[in-house]
């Protein structure tokens, strides 16, 4: 019992991480319809913008909390600006074209990121330093709550919070749930789908950026093609829950994640990432339109 | 004093194909005026390329006497220019409360927005009861009464209606005429596009008569509604009972 509680703790972590990143695919498909692969790599240059961060302050000597905010807001800078170049100068010229023409795109900035990481920093993966020490936060019976896993856990519910009430309580946030009901019903009230679709493209790859962090954190390294199986889990964890769907997300990532940490823990790990694709192909199967996906009937 | 729209020889396509053949009209300040036509005339068409959700291939569009061609069409709301579609255009997704509140987008004086929901309400009393609800929910009457107190809430000097009454119970279109008639004594001038041509020329002061393209008629909606010769030529049966 009391692995299978530690097994959970740890698989609902994992899955508030994939959660940061399957928020920005869902973001970015309500308000554009579009399947962003390049997201993951937006998380891989996060995460290489916070080794640089590192760097910068030379804060593997003694790791501080301020050292760390320190490497989160780099990284989510960094990350939100990339988002930003990528929506205004490779899918923006093409927002009036057909999806296929975007989705297609997505897949060569995608390729392209990894591509030039590589040759900025080559392909090898580099060690991330310890920016927080790996200890035990507190403990109930056998159950061991390490500070990472609390930072993590903090993260990911301040950052959702805040998510939240931009998406539910501020006339940004309703302007984009208007935008991914129609862009032509928007322009008519005064919204200008520009400047929405931008703001949705920085915070989703803020939030990827969080994550990438949180991932390396615990997964010491950064290599080029880190983006990909992350960015993989969560867009099928996004799927999962519903596309579109905030909530979704969230629920569907922290499946994932829970699945994922019992998998490892009574079967073996090398199972772990398979999960992905047989959640995929189940829910395809099943219920394509994912756990909180609506078909509301519209009235006229 | 100049008129508060002006449009010379517009044209607008689909494509290849021409649908507006060069539209001409004036829309005085403070008037209600009336868009009639047959179905596939192009009225929505027309106001489309006003409110400027459509690309138009030539023309004048001038709005309180300088041109908003190149305005795109979300700052042509913040001038004034409000645009309620055909088939309402609410966001079902959104609340009857987020709906007003996003029609008051394009304002600056957001301290105000508050004061005029309530003032909304007031005109609009049906909402009043149902500000939480998803307005996809709402029946086909609410919502229109919901796009037309939305379309309010941006402060409009002149407000685009495309077929307020379609689909409407006979009761509730005589609540949506009502409602455009209140609008207007508001001072907001409103260009009224209808199938229920009785109706709207009763109401309206000036009106045009779009067909295939072309403006083929215009006056007094006074003069049309007692010119039988006219009704029959240019408004046919089954538009006028
Ligand atoms: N998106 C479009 N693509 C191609 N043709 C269109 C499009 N929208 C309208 N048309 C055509 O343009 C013409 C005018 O259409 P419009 O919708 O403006 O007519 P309308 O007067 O509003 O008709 P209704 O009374 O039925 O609403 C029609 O022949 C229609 O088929
Ligand atoms: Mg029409």
């Amino acid at each position: 019992m009391q692995e299978f509680i530690q097994l959970v703790i740890n698989g609902a972590a994992l899955g508030s991480i994939y959660a940061l990143i399957a928020l920005g695919y869902t973001m970015v498909y309500g308000v554009l319809g579009l399947i962003n692969f390049a997201h993951g790599d937006v998380l891989m240059v996060g995460a290489y913008a916070g080794l640089l961060a590192v760097w910068s302050i030379h804060l593997n000597a003694h790791p501080t909390l301020l050292g760390l905010l320190w490497v989160f807001v780099v990284a989510m800078v960094a990350s939100s600006l990339l988002g930003v170049l990528i929506e205004r100068f490779a899918y923006r010229p093409l927002r009036n074209g057909s999806k296929l023409n975007l989705l297609i795109t997505s897949v060569g900035v995608s390729l392209l990121l990894e591509n030039l990481c590589q040759i900025l920093w080559g392909a090898t993966p580099r060690v991330f330093p310890s920016i927080l020490n790996q200890e035990i936060f507190f403990k109930v019976d056998h159950v061991a709550i390490t500070n990472y896993l609390v930072v993590t856990f903090l993260v990911s519910v301040v950052l959702m919070i805040i998510l939240e009430w931009i998406v539910l309580k501020t006339q940004l946030g309703r302007a984009m749930r208007a935008i991914s009901y129609s862009h032509e019903m928007a322009m008519l009230v005064g919204i200008s789908a520009d400047n929405i679709i931008m703001i949705t493209f920085m915070i989703g790859s803020a939030l990827a950026a969080a994550a990438g962090i949180l991932v390396v954190i615990n997964y010491p390294q950064v290599d080029p093609t880190m983006g990909l199986l992350l960015g993989l889990k969560a867009f099928v964890a996004a799927v999962l829950g519903g596309i579109g769907s905030i909530r979704g997300a969230v629920v569907g990532a922290l499946t994932m994640g829970i699945l994922e940490s019992l998998i490892a823990g009574y079967f073996s790990s090398t199972y772990r990432d398979a999960l992905a694709f047989i959640v995929l192909i189940l829910v395809l199967m099943i219920k394509p339109s994912g756990l909180f996906g609506h078909h509301q009937p519209e009235k006229v | 004093m100049s008129p508060l729209l002006e449009i010379e020889n517009l044209k607008v396509s689909y494509g290849t194909i021409e649908v507006l053949h060069g539209i001409s009209c004036c829309l005085d300040a403070g008037d209600i005026i009336c868009l009639l036509g047959s179905n596939g005339a192009g009225k929505t068409t027309m106001l489309k390329a006003i409110s400027g959700i459509l690309k138009i291939d030539s023309g004048a569009i001038r709005f309180k006497g300088t041109s908003i061609i190149d305005v795109a069409a979300p700052q042509r709301v913040s001038k004034g220019l409000v645009h309620c579609p055909e088939g309402r255009g609410i966001f079902p997704n959104l609340s009857v409360w987020e709906n007003l509140q996003l029609g008051a987008y394009s304002r600056k004086d957001k301290h105000a927005i508050q004061r005029d929901i309530q003032r909304g309400l007031e005109w609009f009393p049906i909402l009043e009861d149902r500000l939480s609800q998803l307005a996809g929910t709402l029946s086909g009457g609410e919502q229109q009464m919901l796009a037309m107190a939305r379309a309010v809430m941006a402060h409009p000097q002149l407000l685009l209606l495309d077929e307020p009454s379609l689909g409407l119970a006979p009761q509730m279109i005589e609540s949506v005429f009502e409602k455009i008639k209140l609008i207007n004594r508001e001072g907001v001038t409103i260009l009224l596009v209808e199938q229920n041509a009785q109706v709207a020329l009763e109401i309206s002061k000036f009106a045009y008569v779009l067909e295939t393209g072309n403006l083929i008629l215009q006056g007094p909606s006074e003069t049309l509604l007692n010119d039988s010769s006219i009704k029959k030529a240019y408004l046919g049966e089954a538009i006028l009972p």
